[in-house]
């Protein structure tokens, strides 16, 4: 077989394996340099009898992607990173997210104040209970999808890199799972009484929890189908 | 710690399971004795193991690069022969992963020894 046919054919089958670029790039470089090295020594060493030294595509894509595995944390320990990690993770990710959330609202609180200053006081009321409905109907919708959307998100990203996959699916149902029982209630301020923001943990099968179940999910099915 | 099934040694079926785990400690002792790129580490094993072992030769580069991906080996470019080189070199790590490879390869051989002398001299069992 040609040189260019025998990188191309195992640069195939690396990348099927879903290795990265900058791995499979090295390991056939290095491959090749021994190849080379064979013939060198033999000068009457075919190319093919070189490449045949060296194992075919298949055991050596095979033989890649068991040692990729086994090098990083979560191939070694994959039940505690893709299993009993969501569990641990997405409860930290959500409280941070929350934080961000108050954090950016602070900011942008405070930079009005600065600014606006009096100017505020004067919009109307009907308007700046509008405006809070609306606040709060965001920040419903970014608590209740975006922490759980990023958690799956990463523990995909992480599959993918670890060749994974279909634990990282494992932990996409952990995921969500633990975005199906988060439940939120928002009651408007009316003129009497100001609004209120609940958030709690329960396990009440409606729509609006199975739309939760379902965005990590998502995410999960779009990276195994979707990203190569 | 001996280790899964490892392709660099099922390359051929002539060396049985048990020697799983066993390229890591070659490859840490050769390299501890002199820093190589992976052709010539492929030559060491064969030229210290007297060709007793078979392998894929290139089967030895996935687990250079796991090795380096875990601290145990350290890797750079060099001008070999005229040629740039990845040359691999074992780290502080990498040497005491060796002695624990290595005493843990002296209990099974001790272990493996025991059951065959055992087996040998032993009384059948009778039900």
């Amino acid at each position: 077989m040609d040189s260019r046919l025998w990188r191309d054919k195992l640069r195939g089958e690396l990348n099927q394996k879903g290795l990265p670029t900058p791995y499979i790039d090295r390991l056939v470089e290095e491959l090749a340099d021994h190849a080379l090295d064979l013939q060198t020594e033999d000068t009457s060493m075919e190319a093919q009898q070189a490449y045949e030294r060296l194992g075919t595509t298949e055991q050596l894509a095979a033989a890649a992607n068991q040692e990729f595995r086994r090098r990083t944390f979560a191939s070694r320990y994959p039940v505690l990173t893709f299993v009993l990690g969501p569990v641990a993770f997405v409860p930290a990710i959500f409280i941070m997210m929350l934080l961000l959330a108050f954090g950016i609202a602070w900011i942008i609180g405070s930079t009005l104040e600065l600014v606006a200053g009096d100017k505020l006081s004067q919009i109307p009321e009907q308007t700046n209970a509008q405006l809070e409905f609306w606040i709060l109907w965001c920040f419903n919708g970014y608590a209740r999808f975006i922490p759980f959307a990023l958690a799956a998100w990463i523990f995909c990203r992480w599959g993918q890199r670890t060749s994974m996959r279909r634990w990282a699916l494992v932990a996409c149902g952990i995921v969500a799972v633990m975005a199906g029982i988060v439940f939120t209630k928002t009651t408007p301020a009316t003129g009497n009484s100001p609004g209120l923001y609940m958030l709690g943990l329960t396990f009440n099968p409606n729509l609006r929890q199975l739309i939760q179940i379902l965005v990590p999910l998502a995410v999960g099915g779009w990276f195994l189908l979707r990203v190569p | 710690m001996v280790q899964g099934k490892s392709p660099f040694m099922t390359m051929k079926k002539t060396n049985p399971d048990f020697l799983n785990g066993v390229p890591e400690l070659l490859i840490l002792r050769l390299l501890g004795q002199k820093p190589m790129h992976g052709y010539d580490l492929v030559q060491a094993i064969k030229v210290s193991s007297g060709s007793k072992l078979e392998f894929g030769e290139g089967c030895v580069y996935p687990i250079l690069h796991r090795l380096e991906a875990q601290k145990y080996l350290s890797s750079r470019r060099e001008l070999v022969g005229g040629r740039h080189r990845i040359v691999y070199r074992p780290t502080k790590q990498g040497h005491r992963r060796l002695v624990e490879s290595w005493n843990t390869w002296k209990q099974v051989v001790e272990g493996v020894t025991t059951v065959l002398q055992g087996g040998e001299h032993g009384q059948p069992a009778v039900a």
